[in-house]
Formats: structure tokens, sequence, C-alpha cells
């Protein structure tokens, strides 16, 4: 076990390194001057050439690359050209908006994606099946950026159940003290249940419209993994000893398909988590993706790098968890034992 | 002469006795802190801090520094001038004049030959850390402007003061400032809030060897000269200001602190206005504003605007070299159409580079109006009787450009002008109006200080960084820099006619529309408050 986590930690790091790389070419590919940009039409050519400099966008190519791998070692992700910030400390801030966000998401698409993708395989072929397929069709084409705004229309504009797109709380309430950064979370820790409840409410919208797309995806891979497994001899010796359907589903089936589902509710998390910079935008969220929309928008490539990176990592080692999580999971699966 | 936009104010009897009951009780208040006490002011409704939205995020604090909208105006808050404009009221809104009091100077003199300006600072003022403010911080902080971090070092020299060494201070309450040559616009600068006062010994403090004018820390941080100071700022989330209690004039302070918040989405905006978790917006799309004079609740308050929106060319490339060529452009640019189509009616219809709410505006210089005909015969005589083809860019973020490059690509098209649309984004945008890259643009201008000559050199000057289409003309040139130079009002006047008429002769760039100043309130919000520059003046903002 300890061999194979070690071997995984190496292929991950490995892994981390091509992402670096990619990035890094991907974004010194790209047009755009961030400084000339930061710097306005009264910045003299010394200015803008100056502040390049000081960025060390004037260097060969090797030459950034070596500095950028040297830096990011010492776990050093630039500044912002655009605002001069440092684009770790930024991200960081950002992260827990981000990751509360895309829980809360995920805890959608498992509500409404497990049930439905169950009912499905359940019902094989019959009307449920149909709906759920059609739902899963509608929720993926849809542009989360649509759905928001359709939500945001009902609940919030016509029907004022759920607070407007502002943020992560009201104007005006301080934030929980930080423990995680997670608003419901700390709230909780800090004996604070009003304020987990606004954040709570104000977590809804944004969390649904992200979520219900999510959710999609879950529908077809529990319903294709029971499926895979309703036609494997222990459903049907299970079947033939006469136990109940609905036990087999729950008992053997879904047992077994847990672990296809795991893997792929691993990576609708991390799509998750990288996938909602429209998202936060439309709600005002203050997490990672709003920084990337705002570094597009300034052409600040040091600001995107940063952000391509940390969300390469998170899907990285969410990966390894899952796989990790596979030998908890199923006994079958001795990691690092196959020798045989 | 002042015109005034279609706009509803059903509450403006209530507001002006709101203004009035809020003044009352601030004048009572005497030096009192507003925050400290917010549960004492509750009879005039002011007590709960305001919540607005403007139309864009505030990038940084730095009042020399910043680079958005929002951020002139959060900036124009924390730090305070030696002089200030005065105020005419007229109803919800009070507009800067060209005339000046004392802001932290209690008293200035200018010399005979109007080259020397000595300020005599008011007595015990301090930053928001209770340290004493003195003329050194003034020196200080208008050397930062020549000298430091930011871009407005353009500004000073402009108006005569080139060098660190023109400001002085003699002792502690007295500030000198000389100029090369007198100009009213060095008045207009100094009520500007890129020359409000910084403390030296805060700048000093978190100054580096790479960094001496501390443009890290002023990016974040604010040690306060102006009306409020930093509760609390997230550059992705909201700024929160709360009244600053070492401020010099309390009662300038009408209401209890003011949230900015950062909501990136101009619809969202709307929707959070009418929802009431807004108390003022700004940048809502123009069609839902529209909507909103209508609307329960909400009052539209718009008034008209130096800003320019203009169609710019490249003029040192074909086509756009024969000043024919451009002229032809301009006279088939649909001027009304885009008023009343693509911005509702807030907009009012080009006037010319000096637009008729400025001073020294000139009818003389030549009319903007719509006539294909024209267009085709200029056309022709530039010979390009056939037409031609080019590319208009402009940028992704405004709806507006998006929606006025399609009106005049279609009247381009009548007169045989092919024309690709391209939006670009702001950053590309800047980048290649920087490199003088495009031959077609639409793009705004905002010339600081409401002044004429800024305005035209900024715009069409030789040298100014702001001057996109590569026009260069010496005669303009000398001519603008005699009329900044003058200080008599008829001279002013004359040379500013000349100039209007030269640019309009040239035609560098055609003057398109004055988008309209506009903002949505809740009903009983007002002292919305548009200094020469435009800018919002948060301290006058109330609630009824």
């Amino acid at each position: 076990m300890t061999r194979y986590v070690l071997r995984r930690l190496g292929t991950s790091a490995l892994t981390v390194l091509g992402l670096v790389l990619v990035v890094f070419l991907v974004t010194r590919i790209l047009p755009g001057d961030a400084a000339a940009a930061r710097l306005g039409p009264e910045a003299t050519p010394e200015d803008v050439a100056a502040l390049r400099a000081s960025y060390g966008l004037d260097d060969p190519l090797l030459v950034q690359l070596r500095d950028y791998l040297v830096r990011l070692a010492q776990g050093d992700l630039g500044r912002a050209v655009s605002t001069g910030r440092d684009v770790g400390t930024e991200l960081v801030a950002r992260l827990p908006a981000t990751i509360e966000l895309a829980l809360a998401a995920l805890v959608v698409a498992v509500l409404i994606g497990v049930p439905v993708g169950v009912l499905a395989a359940a019902h094989r072929g019959r009307p449920a099946d149909v709906a759920g397929r059609v739902y899963a069709v509608l929720g993926s084409s849809m542009a989360p950026f649509w759905l928001g705004l359709l939500l945001i229309f009902g609940l919030f504009s016509t029907w004022q159940l759920l607070p407007g797109p502002i943020g992560r709380l009201p104007v005006g309430t301080t934030p929980p003290p930080d423990v995680t950064g997670l608003y419901v979370l700390d709230a909780l820790l800090a004996g604070d249940p009003a304020t987990a409840g606004q954040a709570l409410r104000y977590l809804v919208l944004p969390a649904l419209t992200l979520g219900i797309g999510a959710s999609a995806a879950v529908v077809k891979m529990v319903r294709s993994a029971l499926i895979a497994t309703a036609g494997t001899g222990y459903v049907r010796t299970a079947r033939a000893f006469g136990v109940p359907p609905r036990a087999v589903l729950w008992r053997d089936q879904m047992r077994n398909a847990m672990l296809q589902i795991l893997t792929s509710l691993g990576l609708v998390l991390s799509f998750l988590l990288g996938g909602n910079v429209i998202v936060e935008q439309l709600f005002s969220w203050p997490g990672m993706g709003r920084l990337a929309y705002d570094a597009v928008r300034a052409n600040d490539l040091e600001v995107l790098q940063g952000y391509a990176i940390v969300i390469g990592i998170l899907y990285i080692a969410l990966n390894v968890l899952i796989d990790l999580a596979y030998g908890l999971i199923d006994p079958r699966i001795r990691l690092g034992g196959a020798r045989a | 002469m002042k015109r005034h936009l279609p706009r509803r104010r059903r509450t403006s009897v209530a507001a002006a006795a709101a203004v009035a009951a809020a003044l009352a009780l601030t004048a009572c208040g005497g030096g009192d802190t507003p925050s400290d006490d917010a549960s004492g002011s509750t009879a005039a409704g002011g007590s709960e801090p305001l919540v607005i939205s403007l139309d864009s995020s505030v990038d940084l604090l730095d009042a020399q520094a910043w680079r958005t909208p929002a951020a002139m105006v959060a900036t124009g808050s924390l730090v305070e001038q030696l002089i200030e404009q005065t105020y005419d009221t007229d109803g919800l809104v009070r507009t800067g004049t060209t005339e000046f009091e004392g802001a932290l100077a209690e008293s200035w003199d200018v010399s005979e030959d109007g080259l020397t300006t000595t300020f005599h600072l008011r007595d015990g003022l301090a930053f928001a850390d209770g340290t004493p403010l003195t003329a050194q911080d003034v020196v200080w902080s208008y050397q930062r402007s020549l000298l430091g971090p930011g871009y407005v070092k353009a500004l000073l020299p402009f108006a005569g003061v080139a060098s660190p060494d023109d400001v002085t201070a003699p002792d502690d309450s007295t500030v000198v400032v000389t100029s090369s040559f007198a100009s009213p616009l060095l008045a207009k600068m100094e009520a500007m809030q890129p020359l409000g006062v910084f403390s030296q010994a805060t700048g000093e403090a978190n100054a580096t060897d790479d960094d001496p004018w501390a443009g890290a820390w002023f990016r974040e941080n604010a040690n306060s000269s102006g009306p409020y100071t930093v509760a609390s700022y997230d550059p992705t989330q909201q700024l929160v200001l709360e009244p600053n209690e070492h401020y010099y004039a309390p009662d300038k302070i009408a209401n209890t602190g003011v949230t900015i918040q950062f909501v990136s989405d101009p619809s969202q905006r709307a929707l959070l206005l009418r929802s009431g978790e807004l108390d003022l917006a700004q940048g809502i799309p123009l069609d839902q504003v529209k909507a909103m004079e209508d609307e329960d609740g909400l009052t539209v308050v718009s008034e008209p605007s130096n800003r320019l929106e203009y169609l710019g060319f490249n003029t040192s490339e074909a086509p756009f070299d024969d000043a024919r060529v451009r002229q032809a452009v301009a006279r088939a640019v649909p001027y009304q159409d885009l008023v009343d189509q693509v911005l509702y009616g807030y907009a009012n219809a080009s006037t010319g580079v000096v637009p008729a709410s400025m001073e020294t505006h000139s009818d003389e210089a030549g009319t903007f109006e719509e006539d294909l005909d024209a267009a085709a015969d200029l056309l022709a005589e530039a010979g390009l009787p056939d037409g031609f083809s080019s590319t208009l860019y402009y940028k992704q973020s405004n709806a507006v450009e998006a929606a006025a490059a399609v009106l005049v690509q279609a009247n381009l098209k009548e007169i045989g002008v092919d024309i690709d649309l391209k939006p670009l984004t702001d950053a590309d945008f800047t980048q290649q109006t920087n490199a003088r890259a495009l031959p077609m643009y639409l793009n705004n201008f905002l010339g600081w200080g409401a002044d004429p000559f800024y305005q035209m050199y900024y715009l069409a000057g030789s040298a100014a960084g702001t001057n996109f289409t590569s026009y260069a003309n010496p005669d303009l040139d000398a001519l603008l820099q005699e009329g900044v130079a003058t200080t008599d009002e008829a001279g002013r006047a004359e040379i500013s006619a000349q100039a209007q008429q030269v640019i309009y002769d040239d035609m560098p760039f055609v003057p398109v529309y004055n988008p309209a100043w506009t903002f949505v309130v809740r009903d009983g919000v007002s002292g919305l408050t548009k200094d020469n520059t435009e800018q919002l003046r948060l301290q006058y903002l109330t609630r009824g």
C-alpha cells in the first residue's frame, strides 16, 4: 500500500510538472500584453519596457521558464500584472469560496442525480427511464449562464424566495471567523446559526445553477453503471434465489457500481471546481473563477497561469484521493499488490 | 443653455425635504462622527450606510494609480485636495462649477503674474490615523504624482507644473505651487483627487527600495485625508467606506458610510436595485433604465455629460489619410438614430469635439448631420467613387458600442463602404489603440476638469498618449498650447473656436454622441454630486 501511494504521488508530481509546462507555454503563445494595458495610454514606452522587464517578459523563453519553475518551487505564483497583487495570495484567498460553491453544487448534483439515475436504471426502457434520459440531455445541454438567469429570474426576482446574486452574504454582514473559509461551516463552528443560515441561502442559487448541470452527468453515469451490473452473474444468482429486485439493486448492484460512481463523482467535483468561471461571474461570487474572468479581460497571463495551475493541481490531487479510496471501498482491489 | 434630458423625478419634493432635514441634522451634530452615533440620526432616515454598485469594480485604492472608473470614485473619497469646486444644486443632483473654495487650504493667493499660488492650510488638519497633516505631506503628494507609480504624471505638466521642485513648503502650513505659465486648468486639477493629499510618513514607512512611493501599500490601504476611511476591502466583492473621524469638515459627510458592492453583471445590478438591496446603481443596460422610469420606488437621474463617444481613424494609412474620406464617414454617421435607438435617449447627439455643455463650445466649426449624398460626393472627390472596405473595432464589454457599430456599418454600406465589425477584449483594445494599429474604432473619452484645451489636446494633440489617430498638426498643437496658457475668457473662447475649426476640417475622428451621466436610485436617495470630471462624490449622497 505504502509503495503504491508513493508511486502514485510520484506520477502525480510528473503530471503536475507537465501541466506547468503546458500552461507556461500556452500563456506565452497567447497574444496580448498586460503591461501596456496596465499602464494605459499615458505611459511612455520606457515605462512599459520597465514594467515588462520587472516581470521578466523580455527574457528568452527558457530563462523565463527556469525562473518560473524556481519561483513556483518556492510556492511563488508571481504578481498580477494588472493589479500588482501576489497571485498565490489572491488565489488562496478566493479558494474557499470556490470550494464551498463546488461542494454545495456536488451535493445538489448527487441529491438529484443519484435518485434519478437509480430510477432510470431500475425501470430501464420504461417511461421513468425515458424521463431520466431526457433530463440528462436537457441538463447537460443547458448553458449554466442561461440556467442561472432563469433561476435568478424565478426564485429571486419573481417569487423572492432566495436572495439575489450579490455574493456570499447580505451586504453589511460580517463574515464568520475564518477557520476553513467555508462560510456555512465556519458560522456553525462559531455557534452562529443565523449567519450560517444566511450563507446557506446565498449559496443555494449558484449551487443549483452549477449542480443541475452536473447532475445530468451523474444521472447518466449512475444509470449506466447500474445497468452494467444488471447482466452480471451475482445479480442473476441473487434474482434466481428469489431476492427481491429492490434489495438486489441497492445491496448488490449499487455496491458494485459504487466504484465507478465514485470515480465519476470525483471528475464531476473537479469539473465543478474549474468550471464555475461564468457562474461566479453571474452571481458576483468572490471565488477563483471570478479572478480568472477579470484576468482574461485584462490579458493578465500571470493570474491565468496561476489559476490553471491551482485548478490543475486540485484536479490531480482529487484523482489521487479517488484512487486511494478504491482500496477502502472495494476490498478486492489491493493497491500495490499487482504482482500476480 | 443647460439642456436637460427627459427624466422623471416623482419624489423631488420629498427628496429635497429629506436633504434639508439631513443637512440640518448633521449641522446640529457638529463634530460628532456619524458612525459613532448611528441610532441618533434615525429621524432623518439616513442612519444606515448606503449600498451602491457602479459600472466597474474598484481595482485598487491609490488615488494616483487606479484604472477602473469606480476606483476613481472610491479613491476620491480617501484623499482630500487643497481646494474643491463649488456645486449648483438642482433637485437630486449637485453639479460642479468652475468656482473653487478651500478644502484643506483655508485660503490661497495667486501672484500678479498668475504663476505662483500660495496655499494656507487650515489649523489642526489630520490624517485618519490621527497624525497631523502638514504642508510637507502636500509637497510629497504632488511629487508622488509626478514621479510615483501612477500614470497621472502627465497631468500637472500640461498645466505648467513639470518639476518636483515647483511645489514647496516654506513652513508647515504653507504650500507654494509655481507654474511656468498661468492657466485656469491648474486650479481644476488641484481640485481633483489625483492631487489629493497622501501621508508622507505612512508612505515612507511602507516604502521599499524597489517601491519608493509605497505603491504596493497604497494599492490595498489608505491613511485617508478625505471624508472616508476603508472599513474593509475585497477587490472581488466590496469596498466598505466609513466616515473619517479626522476629516476637516464632518458636516460635509451627509451619510453614515457607503458600501460599494461589485456586481459584475449589469442586469443583476438592475435586479438588486429593484429588490432594494442597492440604493444606487450605475451601468444598467439603457433599455432597462428606460423601463425603470415607470417603476414605483425607483428614480432615474440623467444629466448631460461631456463624455465623448467618437469614431476614430488611423490617419496615417489609406484610405483614412485623406481628410475627405474622414469627412465622408462623418456625414454617414446616423447621429440621431444612435441617440434614439441605441442610447434610448440617454445621450446628446454630437455637437463637436468640445461638447455644447463644455465652456468655449463653438457652433461655428460645423455641424454633425447625417447626409449620405454629401458623403458619397466626398468619397468620389477623394477618388473612391466605389467605396472601400475596412474594419471597425470596439470593446466587447461595451454593449452600447456594439449596437452603435451595427448602425454605422449599415449607413456606410449605403455609400459603398463595406465595414467588418470586430469586438476586442478591453485589454486587447487598449493595447491595439496604444499601438495605433486599428483603422477604425469606437472609443470614448472624458476630459479631466471639463477643460476644452485639455479635451482637444488629449484627443488630437500630436504628443498626447490618448490621441490614437496618428493625427499630428503642429499648428493645432501651438494653438492648444497658447489656449491652455490664456487666462482671459474672450481670448480662450477665440482660440478654442479656432482649434475646433481645425479639428472639424481635418476630422481625425468623428465625435458621435455624448452619453448622459446616468444613475438609477431608490426613491429618496439624493445628493448625487457630479464634479468637473463627472465623478460621483460619495460624501454628499443621502437617503431620505
